[in-house]
């Protein structure tokens, strides 16, 4: 049984009177525990399809099942609790809030769930223990989104959705981040997606998805993934 | 939800001085249109409260000469009436100062006086005087009238005053501007109260009117509208007795 599975998805935005599909007819399903990248070009609708996944959007026609709960037809209520309690989502461009320390940041996230993990051991984990007070603004780019990555891990989610999360960050930076987010992933047993526009970074995943213009296009499983260390790009 | 708080509290702090100016901005915001919704209804309020306690006449009728007691009983029948009273005036100047000052008589039905201090003039010696001139007189004092030429007006039976108390009329209501004269400055600087049999004569000069048909406050249109109304109804009638009087005076002067 699988633990995301997503069923003739659609997401169809007007543009003066066309009907311009975002997301057209997405299939796949989602192990437990396993580390997904969702990969495409820029606009193959990438965004749209994991702020669906996160219960930020909703879809025009199709389902989305999570641990055998249909979601699609959910009220707003029910989102924002799905959101709040099973979803840690890391930005692209990090969005911490600038008047909190970086270990605020992370409280802050875990004061809105029931079984949070403790912060300071977070950010312990994302090895950042000595900026703990240290304000989003006191930081680099690689240490907000590692903060931003703690502050989503927190929450001790049951989802983790990175939407391009090495995007504004350098190559060892970029690595650095993504090892941790596969070392979470096989060492809680939590499903990660991340989304990217590198396929150099497939062979670091458990399953990748292949996007293109709004429809899956290769749906592959990887038996043995490497770790992040041993790929160049 | 305490980091939220935090969060809250901080956005106050790091942004104080926009904190502040947002809020007195609001505050002049709300300031100047409750200023503007309430303060109008406010003053006619309280203008009208004002009146209402003088008992402020509704129409005046002056006449440079006397009314006569023919012109009394017809000015009584006009129509809406519900009062009508007649009384004198006159204007003077206060000797040893050039203060002009206009004298009216007591009224009793409308606009009446308020006194403040003291008591009203009880014989024809007596003299209330405006309120605002409490630091220039003080009651027990006497106060000498005069007319332009330095002479005794003409119209009031004795000079001397002895000043027994302050009042307010709603015939006044600036400090200044109280009207224009002949006397003095050509500006009426103050008004006073004299009882009615301190003027030589019996035939008044002045008669005020309060009409029985109107409705709402002072200011409100219905009220203006239907006075102006009454006005314009009563003309007629007052330009006749008017030519009449001319003709009278005319046919008596032959006479002689
Ligand atoms: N709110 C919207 N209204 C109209 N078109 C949108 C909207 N959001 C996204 N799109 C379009 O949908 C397509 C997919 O967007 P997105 O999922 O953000 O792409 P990406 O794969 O780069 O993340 C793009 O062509 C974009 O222009
Ligand atoms: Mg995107």
């Amino acid at each position: 049984m699988s633990y995301i599975e997503v069923k003739h998805s659609s997401k169809i935005y007007k543009i003066n009177g066309h009907d311009f599909y975002a997301n057209n007819d997405i299939n796949f399903n989602l192990d437990k525990g396993e580390l997904t990248i969702i990969v495409g070009e820029s606009g193959a609708g990438k965004s749209t399809l994991l702020n669906i996944l996160g219960g930020m959007d909703s879809s025009t026609s199709g389902q989305l099942i999570i641990d055998n709960t249909d979601i699609s037809d959910y009220s707003t209520r029910q989102m924002t609790t799905y959101r709040r309690k099973s979803v840690g989502f890391v930005f692209q461009f990090y969005n911490l809030i600038p008047n909190l320390t970086s270990l605020e940041n992370v409280e802050l996230a875990s004061q809105i769930v029931p079984d949070a993990l403790d912060p300071i051991k977070v950010m312990n984990d994302v090895g950042l223990s000595d900026r703990v007070d240290s304000f989003p603004a006191e930081l680099s780019g690689g240490e907000q989104q590692r903060v931003s990555i703690a502050r989503a891990i927190a929450k001790n989610p049951d989802l983790l959705l990175c939407d391009e999360p090495t995007g504004a960050l350098d190559y060892k930076t970029g690595k650095n981040i993504l090892k941790m987010l596969q070392d979470f992933c096989h060492n809680s047993q939590k499903n990660v997606i991340i989304v990217t526009h590198n396929g150099m970074i497939k062979p670091m995943a458990d399953h990748v998805i292949e996007l293109s213009d709004g429809k899956v296009k290769l749906d592959t499983l990887n038996v043995s993934p490497t770790p992040v260390e041993k790929i160049e790009w | 939800m305490k980091i939220l708080n935090k969060n809250i509290l901080r956005e106050f702090k790091f942004s104080i001085a926009r904190f502040i100016s947002i809020s007195i901005l609001l505050a002049l915001g709300v300031f100047i249109l409750i200023g503007l919704k309430v303060t109008g209804n406010d003053m006619r309020q309280t203008a009208n409260d004002y009146y209402s306690i003088h008992n402020m006449a509704d129409a005046e009728i002056r006449s440079n000469a006397n009314i006569s007691e023919v012109d009394q009983k017809k000015l009584k029948k006009l129509d809406h009436l519900k009062a009508i009273e007649f009384t004198n005036s006159t204007d003077g100047l206060i000797s040893g100062s050039n203060t002009s000052i206009r004298i009216q008589a007591e009224t009793t039905k409308l606009s009446t006086n308020q006194l403040i201090s003291g008591h009203l003039p009880k014989n024809n010696h007596e003299i209330t005087l405006n309120n605002r001139d409490k630091g220039k007189y003080e009651i027990g004092s006497y106060i000498t009238l005069k007319n332009k030429s330095g002479d005794a007006t003409s119209e009031l039976k004795n000079n001397k005053y002895k000043v027994v108390g302050f009042i307010t009329s709603s015939d006044y209501l600036l400090k200044q501007n109280l009207g224009t004269t002949t006397v003095g400055t050509g500006q009426i600087d103050t008004y006073g109260v004299v009882s009615k049999s301190a003027f030589k004569s019996n035939n008044p000069t002045v008669a005020l009117i309060s009409y029985n048909n109107l409705k709402g406050s002072s200011y409100s249109d219905s009220y203006e509208k239907q006075v102006e109304k009454n006005i314009s109804q009563s003309e007629p009638t007052i330009k006749r007795m008017v030519q009449d009087r001319k003709k009278e005076s005319y046919s008596l002067l032959i006479k002689r």
